[in-house]
């Protein structure tokens, strides 16, 4: 199919002209007036690939040709071509702001109107191809980042789906841990918020708060590896006994470095610092590694709070359970646990929270 | 008389006309097309029934065929009358003006009359 011309003006011998300069390779379409301009324009929207249009027209002139295509959004698609007789800056700028492509001036020239016509269609044909291929495009990298974000929120649930059942294990291995985990999430989500909250130099996102709070289930993991003799011991363990207790941190970071390459590196690595950093003390007096001050992750911190908290108002095996307040005044005195000052800074603001978690959870 | 010396007796430049519209036939064609034309009759009568808007679209219209026809006293005195009526209702007595298009008018319209 040729491509169509559509030209508009009031003067029959001007349209007579243009169409016999550009009727060898296109066809043409003519126009009295701005009103007729704009029928054809509809009905043949998709085939005419450039309007030659004249201003000074009965019934509806140029310009409210160009508003019309304009508020249609036509002016991007089809280029426009504006005749004039006269060099009216002010109607060329008029023009322009419309976003019309050029002009044909008067007189015609026969090889002028023909190149100017052709130079402008092909770029026209060029620029709508290239922003069909740019939609396209578009289009298809929609489709794959949805893929992506699906596939992301998947490995979320697969990540959470190992710690779970990890979790569950502890749980089954050490008898009187069963609502243990719960809580010691519980409290270390309160406290990894007001970390969050008071100290931005940690950098934690709410993102990585999700993660810690998840890998917490974690802590106690290396359990599953103590005898029974030792770990459901009722009274006090011998020096030896203690010290096979506590290899519990080791041996938890240990399997979870095996698990290595099924979950995320984010879990792994907040799995792997709190099932080994949990007994580190801020003195650098804890185990497994001795680590002081800052050296201790922050995750390990948080979680290392959350689990003397839960110890002390809990009963277990070898102790009753401690009062809420005795227990805030123990851990704020240090006589269990050792930790930071911003540690102590947020459990101190916290405490409220923590209160009524522990009742909750009991 | 060819189309040529129908220029020559108009005093216009043939040449000019030929290098833009390439053909000979062609400009005899819209010579032809533009004696036989009833815009000149339009402007006169709406210039007579004081209809300035249709009369300055005639005259912008005489004025753009003058130049693609090469028609350079007829365009001139078009662009005159034209522009004198771009803003409505003249200020001044344009008679003149309009007489001096239809003098030019008449000298175009016998020179084509005359070419075969």
């Amino acid at each position: 199919m040729q491509r169509k011309v559509l030209i508009v003006d009031d003067m029959e011998i001007n349209r007579e002209i243009l169409t016999e300069i550009l009727q060898d390779e296109y066809s043409i379409i003519t126009a009295e007036n701005g009103r007729q301009a704009l029928d054809v324009l509809s009905e043949f929207r998709e085939e005419i690939k450039i309007v030659l249009l004249d201003l000074v027209m009965p019934e509806m002139d140029g310009f409210a040709v160009l508003q019309t295509m304009q508020e249609r959004a036509m002016l991007g698609l089809i280029p426009v071509l504006v005749i004039t007789g006269e060099d009216s800056v002010e109607t060329e700028r008029r023009c322009f702001d419309y976003g019309v492509s050029d002009f044909i001036k008067k007189p015609f020239d026969f090889a002028l109107v023909q190149r100017r016509v052709r130079n402008v269609v092909e770029l026209f044909l060029h620029k709508n191809e290239l922003e069909h291929l740019v939609d396209v495009q578009t289009d298809k990298l929609k489709a794959q980042n949805k893929l992506l974000q699906e596939q992301k929120e998947k490995l979320e649930q697969n990540n959470e789906k190992i710690i779970e059942v990890l979790g569950t294990v502890v749980e089954y291995r050490n008898l009187e841990s069963g609502m243990h985990i719960q809580r010691v999430k519980s409290f270390t989500k309160i406290m990894a918020e007001y970390i969050k909250r008071e100290y931005p130099e940690y950098g934690l996102t709410n993102h990585q708060v999700d993660v810690i709070v998840s890998a917490s289930a974690l802590h106690d993991v290396g359990k599953i590896c103590i005898p029974d003799s030792v770990l459901l011991k009722p009274g006090r363990l011998t020096a030896e006994e203690f010290e096979c207790m506590k290899s519990h941190t080791t041996k938890g970071s240990e399997i979870i470095d095996d698990i290595d390459d099924a979950w995320d590196e984010e879990y792994m690595r907040a799995s792997y610092e709190i099932a080994r950093h949990h007994h580190e003390r801020y003195g650098g007096k804890g185990y497994p590694d001795g680590l002081a001050g800052e050296d201790i992750p922050i995750s390990a911190q948080i979680v290392s709070i959350a689990d003397v908290y839960d110890a002390l108002v809990t009963e277990r095996v070898y102790k009753k359970a401690f009062s809420k307040e005795e227990t805030f005044r123990m851990i704020m005195a240090g006589e269990c646990g050792e930790f930071s000052p911003k540690l102590l800074h947020c459990f101190e603001i916290a405490r409220p929270e923590f209160e009524e978690m522990a009742d909750k959870l009991k | 008389m060819t189309v040529q010396e129908c220029y020559e007796a108009l005093g216009e430049d043939f040449n000019d006309v030929l290098s833009r519209l390439m053909k000979p036939e062609l400009v005899k064609r819209f010579l032809l097309k533009f004696e036989k034309g009833t815009e000149f009759d339009e402007l006169e009568k709406a210039l007579a029934e004081k209809r300035y808007e249709d009369a300055f679209r005639y005259a912008h219209n005489m004025k753009g065929v003058g130049l693609n026809l090469g028609l350079s006293k007829f365009q001139k005195s078009s662009d005159v009358l034209c522009e004198s009526l771009r803003h409505g209702e003249p200020a001044v007595d344009i008679e003149p003006l309009i007489e001096d298009v239809r003098q030019n008018y008449r000298k175009v319209v016998e020179a084509i009359g005359e070419v075969e």
